[in-house]
């Protein structure tokens, strides 16, 4: 892959904070972050890492990753951002070293020890300066933990390095408001959506797909005891009202008993960016909802981040062994037609159709298969894009990056660079990404690098092929 | 010359012997505590035993997963592992010395195997050293015990193999 151009390099690291609030932070970032504390930032860095070795499990983690660290560079070959940039401080190596060496200078013996001899100063506010930079240049997609012979996951050290940030106040303002408004505001989710409008809004979205199935579909609301408790991200509920109504026909079809609650119906988990103690606050909300329905499985939209957080953190956090189930809806869908509950129609969908994994369902080799056997079923012209499922290349947005407007041209022009020439080369029509977060990102990816490509979800396909005469549980059609 | 051979032979060995096991030892023990630790604090007791056996057999056998990028550099790091985990442990020389110290041995590799891996650890070890060195890359990550490491294994490779093939030896000590 090419470097990007000078004109483009000008563009996407160009600031668009003024200058009077990076001199009154003294934090030369491009995101926006709200005011706080700037005093002594380094000695409270270290008091938070030091806190947070003690109440959680990194440090293990970290005393293997400094003993093999080996600065090999074999990470450069996977990373998006490195690729685009070529700079030296998007190696993921570098940047976790930023980190390493901290954890290796003030909490080894060894580290201590050397200090004492060498006479080594310590962490500066140079460092946590550049620390707050670097994590956020990253998508932590940790596509780059597959090429490390060590098998260091640099995605965690992004993680735990902006976890430490945002205890000293360092934190993207898209994230810290949407956070608030989830844990103490009024509406209880990121995307502030009241209950009368969302109930407005699934009213809409029956009325829609009556007229254009023909089919009367309801979204149940608060109903106890229900199979399914649904948490879609909440920006679907404004956003991406084609991969809802997709959601509510699959039901249709099958018959199954699902859900919404109105207490809380939001599956978005900014904690999984940037801080364990509030992605375990999410995660506790979704608990106190199911809860109160009584409801035996959580379903989990077409979201990566909310599908991971749920399924990999609701059983830490919730009962373990004795936690509800977590499906995501693909798999849902995948096995109701598997099992011959929802019939679709073949090759209903004929222009050019490919894949996009996010990173949060591939990487780990959760999700592959299912959404694309969906899709060859009704697709006619399905291509791959290359590389593809554990190896996909991230959107460019991950790790909550798409959530800050004012990185734009920095997602769609660097982060972003390698998958718009995936993308191009497969020359689909559509791009399914059943992400909320790569919607977003690939949407404005393919506005600003100029591409001929509608992004879709994968429901959004699937329920133009839902065949309801000659299947499906319930199949009343009008 | 010859106390200081036996010097060598014998406590001189005994101590490095002991502080390879010492070392191996602790790292052993510190990683063991560490998961144990980790394991009683964590809130969340599963752990997927066979993703972690089919992951640890997986990189003990990295051909499959460190081929598909850089293969020169992965073919060099594989091979200068190989040799460097063989010939030391299991040299025919090695073995009865340890035998003559610890009292105890194994089974050893042909001369002529160990003659080979022991080029191998030399030419690939100095490949890594100027891959580091000419990779701007690696370079601008590498500390420098990064550039030392690949260097100080090679050297004992060096002057064991001229000890064991005295005709290309440029001095002999007696």
């Amino acid at each position: 892959m090419q470097l990007i151009s000078p004109e483009d390099r000008g563009k996407a690291f160009h600031s668009v904070k003024k200058l009077d609030v990076i001199r009154r932070q003294r934090l030369p970032v491009r995101y926006h972050v709200e005011d706080f504390d700037v005093h002594d930032r380094a000695r409270r860095f270290l008091e938070v890492f030091a806190a947070i070795l003690k109440h959680t499990n990194y440090r293990v983690a970290l005393d293997h990753y400094v003993r093999v660290s080996a600065k090999c560079s074999r990470c450069t070959v996977k990373c998006q951002v490195y690729l685009a940039t070529g700079d030296e401080q998007d190696i993921p190596c570098y940047r976790s070293e930023l980190l390493l060496s901290v954890y290796r200078r003030h909490f080894t013996v060894a580290g201590v020890l050397r200090a004492r001899l060498l006479g080594d100063a310590g962490l500066t506010d140079d460092k946590v300066q550049e620390m707050a930079d670097a994590f956020y240049n990253c998508t932590a997609c940790r596509r780059c933990h597959f090429e490390c012979p060590m098998g260091i996951d640099h995605g965690l050290l992004t993680h735990l390095g902006r976890y430490i940030l945002s205890e000293i106040g360092i934190i993207p303002r898209a994230l810290a408001v949407s956070v608030r408004e989830q844990l103490t505001g009024s509406s209880g989710n990121t995307s502030a959506v009241p209950v009368p409008a969302l109930l407005d809004t699934l009213e809409f979205l029956s009325d829609e797909i009556k007229e254009g199935l023909g089919v009367d579909v309801t979204f149940p609301v608060d109903v106890e005891g229900a199979e399914y408790l649904f948490f879609p991200a909440v920006s679907d509920y404004i956003m991406e009202a084609d991969t809802l109504m997709g959601n509510a026909a699959v039901f249709r079809a099958t018959g199954d008993a699902w859900t919404i609650g109105t207490g809380y119906f939001d599956g978005i988990n900014y904690g999984l960016f940037y801080s364990d103690q509030i992605l375990e606050h999410v995660v506790k909300k979704v608990h106190a909802e199911a809860e109160r329905l009584q409801v035996k499985k959580l379903l989990i939209g077409e979201c990566g981040h909310a599908s991971r957080t749920a399924k990999v953190f609701y059983p830490t956090f919730c009962g373990e062994k004795h936690a509800r189930p977590v499906v995501n809806i693909m798999e849902y869908t995948h096995k109701a037609w598997q099992d011959g509950k929802l019939k679709l129609k073949p090759n209903v969908i004929t222009e050019r159709v490919t894949y996009h994994d996010p990173c949060n369902f591939a990487r780990s080799g959760w999700i592959v298969e299912q959404p694309r056997e969906l899709l060859k079923a009704i697709c006619s012209d399905y291509v791959e894009m290359t590389p593809n499922r554990h190896d996909n290349i991230c959107c460019g947005g991950g790790g909550g990056t798409v959530s800050m407007d004012e990185l734009r041209p920095y997602r769609t022009l660097v982060g972003g660079k390698a998958k718009a020439e995936q993308i191009r080369a497969t020359g689909a029509k559509y791009c399914v990404a059943p992400c909320a977060n790569c919607k977003k990102q690939l949407k404005e990816l393919m506005e600003d690098q100029g591409i001929d490509c509608q992004i879709v979800g994968l429901h959004d396909l699937v329920y133009k092929a839902i065949d309801f005469e000659s299947g499906g549980a319930s199949g009343n059609v009008d | 010359m010859e106390t200081w051979i036996e010097f060598g032979r014998g406590p001189l060995f005994r101590i490095a012997f002991s502080l390879m096991l010492l070392g191996l030892l602790r790292s052993v023990v510190l990683t063991a505590i560490g998961i144990g630790e980790a394991y009683r604090q964590s809130p969340d007791k599963i752990v997927n035993w066979r993703e972690v056996r089919r992951q640890t057999i997986a990189w003990l056998f990295p051909v499959t997963r460190l081929w598909r990028q850089r293969p020169a550099y992965s073919t060099f790091s594989f091979l200068f592992h190989v040799g460097l985990l063989l010939v030391p442990p299991f040299l025919f020389a090695h073995v009865l010395l340890w035998k003559r110290s610890v009292g105890f041995a194994w089974f050893t590799i042909p001369q002529s195997l160990a003659n080979y891996l022991t080029v191998i650890v030399v030419v690939t070890g100095m490949a890594l050293f100027l891959s580091r060195v000419l990779d701007s890359r690696a370079r601008k990550l590498s500390r420098l015990q990064d550039f030392a490491w690949p260097l100080f294994l090679v050297v004992p490779f060096i002057t064991g193999f001229l000890c064991t093939n005295v005709g290309i030896a440029p001095k002999t000590y007696q």
